[in-house]
């Protein structure tokens, strides 16, 4: 029987010829990645067992992007504390601080994560390594059982087959399918969601870059998806070929795979979504509360972070500026990124508009450690999450939407749609 | 281990979360991982009392969508230190992965179970097994239990126990490699 291109990640990382959704199996990580927040806690935990190193220093990789400013005195002890246990242990690859920048995004942009591989990663949002045809699953807490054996048991999941055809029209962007989809599957349109994995497939992935497919892998991650993957194809050659590297191999999909379910979805039936504040509905924005004053507006996060977003961004901001009243803050991905940004006049642009240039990380979506929001403030921005509190206070709303429509809003000092002003999405 | 736990069936409906259904929230954020703390908070929110009431070999049953929500394992550890199981007709995959995690005897994917007891009827699981017996009602089902792989992490203690013993194997494994 044929296998989805999920199950045979996972079976050629388990030395296993086939697997099928339901069997329990070890596999064998390439690369194992824990986020700043998890280091010194993981290497605390460990101690307590009596283990004093990890499997092999040459596949873990440290990054520090939750909290890249060490915004109080905790969190610069935090980070010393983790500069002291990647010596002790030995990794090689530990991105400090003004180093890489947000870890689900510039490990792709590096070619550290390519094509064909398969992670186990501390952080939920390393869904977005399916944007470029590796599979990376998530462990949370259990990453220490990882660290120390290699290892550790994973269920095979039920993989769902989402077709894309047509093209997103003006002011539409992945971000708005990720949010809708999202929404439809909590909603119970869909059938059981819980750990599934998505498999994209159809002809609108020609025209859907990875900076798209990284937005809409991660999109998908809260409800509870386990992965989203994109088959390597033209669109990832050329991505790897843009930054000067080779390498990688493909996994895809056998003819004859057996899906849990098939999905088909004409992208260009589809109009710019918001997230209302709390996180549990998703309108169109048309639906949502147009013309709302906002006091907060940011662009950035693992799903949103990449040079493309950044220049979709940029269009909307050229030669206009940022509404009195509002604050604008821009989080770049990676180091790269901002380098490539400079290059290309995009900072100058920002700057020029009076917004306000944040260095790369997660940005105020990681907690509110940086440009948070006050009591009774308004945010919209492209967050990973907006539950109530998640950037500051309890008592602030914030709505989530896509690069375009943040922008967009920035410039009008109001929720607006992208497609109204002069700029494309 | 011993897999089979009879006592008394405390039945629950669906969509009950871990936090604040199981326990506290307040205990999962505060990351209080000592059952001592956790045990008196059992259930409060949901069946205040619960603590007093259940013991050793009583069987938590559960409908749909049961221990839902972010996986913090609180709850589960206060029943495992309690000794009480948990079956339920489904759980979400982290709820699964915590209760693993945790060294929890439970069974989840149980179509019906909850529909085979009423509160305080007494129970008997075998959850290497998987047979469910209603001793009040002398209903009996068979359900597939878990992995045989995930029962032996539970055996361990959970994920720490699995991991203290390994490294003891590692450890000793040096031992006499070095004295070679």
């Amino acid at each position: 029987m044929g296998q989805t291109a999920i199950e045979k990640h996972l079976a050629r990382a388990s030395g296993l010829d086939a697997v099928v959704p339901g069997d329990i199996v070890h596999p064998d990580p390439e690369l194992v990645i824990v986020h700043d927040g998890y280091i010194a806690a993981a290497h605390r935990e460990l101690g307590q067992l009596g283990i004093d190193r990890v499997f092999d220093p040459e596949r873990v990789m440290f990054v520090t992007d939750h909290d890249v400013i060490h915004a109080t005195p905790l969190a610069a002890e935090r980070a010393r504390q983790n500069r002291r246990v990647a010596q002790e242990w030995g990794i090689t690859k530990f991105y400090d601080v003004g180093q890489g920048g947000q870890g689900h995004i510039f490990p792709m942009e590096e070619g550290i994560v390519r094509p064909g591989m398969f992670l186990l990663c501390y952080d939920m949002h390393c869904t977005n390594f399916g944007a470029v045809g590796a599979l990376a699953l998530r462990t949370g807490s259990e990453i220490i059982t990882v660290l120390a054996q290699g290892t550790i048991w994973v269920q095979v999941p039920h993989t769902i087959r989402i077709e894309l055809s047509g093209r997103f029209a003006p002011g539409v962007m992945a971000r708005d399918l990720g949010f809708r989809l999202a929404a439809d599957f909590a909603g119970g349109l869909y059938g059981a969601y819980d750990y599934r994995a998505i498999e994209f497939h159809g002809p609108a992935l020609a025209d859907l870059p990875v900076a798209e497919r990284i937005a809409l892998c991660n999109t998908l991650t809260e409800i509870g998806l386990c992965a989203s993957y994109f088959a390597p194809d033209d669109q990832t050659a050329r991505w790897y070929a843009d930054r000067g590297i080779a390498g990688g191999s493909t996994v895809t999909a056998d003819a004859d795979a057996k899906y849990e379910q098939t999905l088909s979805i004409d992208l260009s039936g589809l109009e710019p979504q918001a997230v209302l504040p709390g996180g549990e509905t998703t309108v169109p924005l048309a639906q949502t509360d147009l013309g709302r004053a906002i006091d907060h507006a940011y662009l950035g996060s693992c799903g949103s972070g990449t040079f493309d977003d950044l220049l979709v961004a940029a269009d909307i901001l050229r030669g206009k500026s940022v509404a009195p009243g509002t604050r604008f803050l821009i989080t770049p991905g990676s180091t790269a990124t901002i380098a490539r940004m400079e290059r290309e006049g995009l900072g100058d642009i920002f700057r020029k508009a009076g917004a306000i240039l944040l260095p790369a990380g997660c940005g105020p979506c990681a907690g509110g450690t940086m440009g948070p929001l006050g009591p009774g403030e308004t945010s919209i921005c492209t967050a990973a999450v907006n539950n109530f509190g998640r950037m500051g206070s309890k008592d602030a709303d914030i709505f989530l939407a896509s690069p375009a429509t943040v922008a967009a809003s920035a410039v009008a000092g109001v929720i607006s749609d992208p497609r109204s002003i002069n700029g494309k999405g | 281990m011993n897999w089979i736990y009879r006592g008394r069936a405390h039945k629950f409906g669906d969509n009950v979360p871990l936090d604040d259904g199981f326990i506290p929230f307040r205990l999962a954020i505060g990351r209080v991982t000592d059952p001592d703390k956790l045990i008196p908070h059992l259930f409060e929110d949901v069946r205040p009392g619960f603590a007093t009431r259940a013991k050793a070999g009583d069987v938590v049953v559960g409908g749909a969508d049961f221990a839902s929500g972010k996986p913090h394992a609180q709850g589960f550890i206060a029943l495992q230190a309690m000794g009480i199981g948990v079956i339920c007709q489904n759980m979400p995959y982290n709820s699964l992965r915590a209760g693993v995690s945790s060294g929890l005897a439970f069974m989840t994917g149980c179509d019906g179970v909850a529909d085979m007891f009423d509160d305080g009827d007494e129970i008997q699981v075998d959850f290497a097994t998987g047979r469910v017996q209603n001793l009040t009602s002398g209903k009996t089902r068979d359900y597939t239990p878990l992995d045989q792989s995930l029962r032996d992490i539970i055996a361990t203690g959970g994920s720490k126990g699995l991991l203290r013993k390994w490294w003891a194997g590692q450890s000793a494994a040096q031992t006499v490699g070095e004295a070679r």
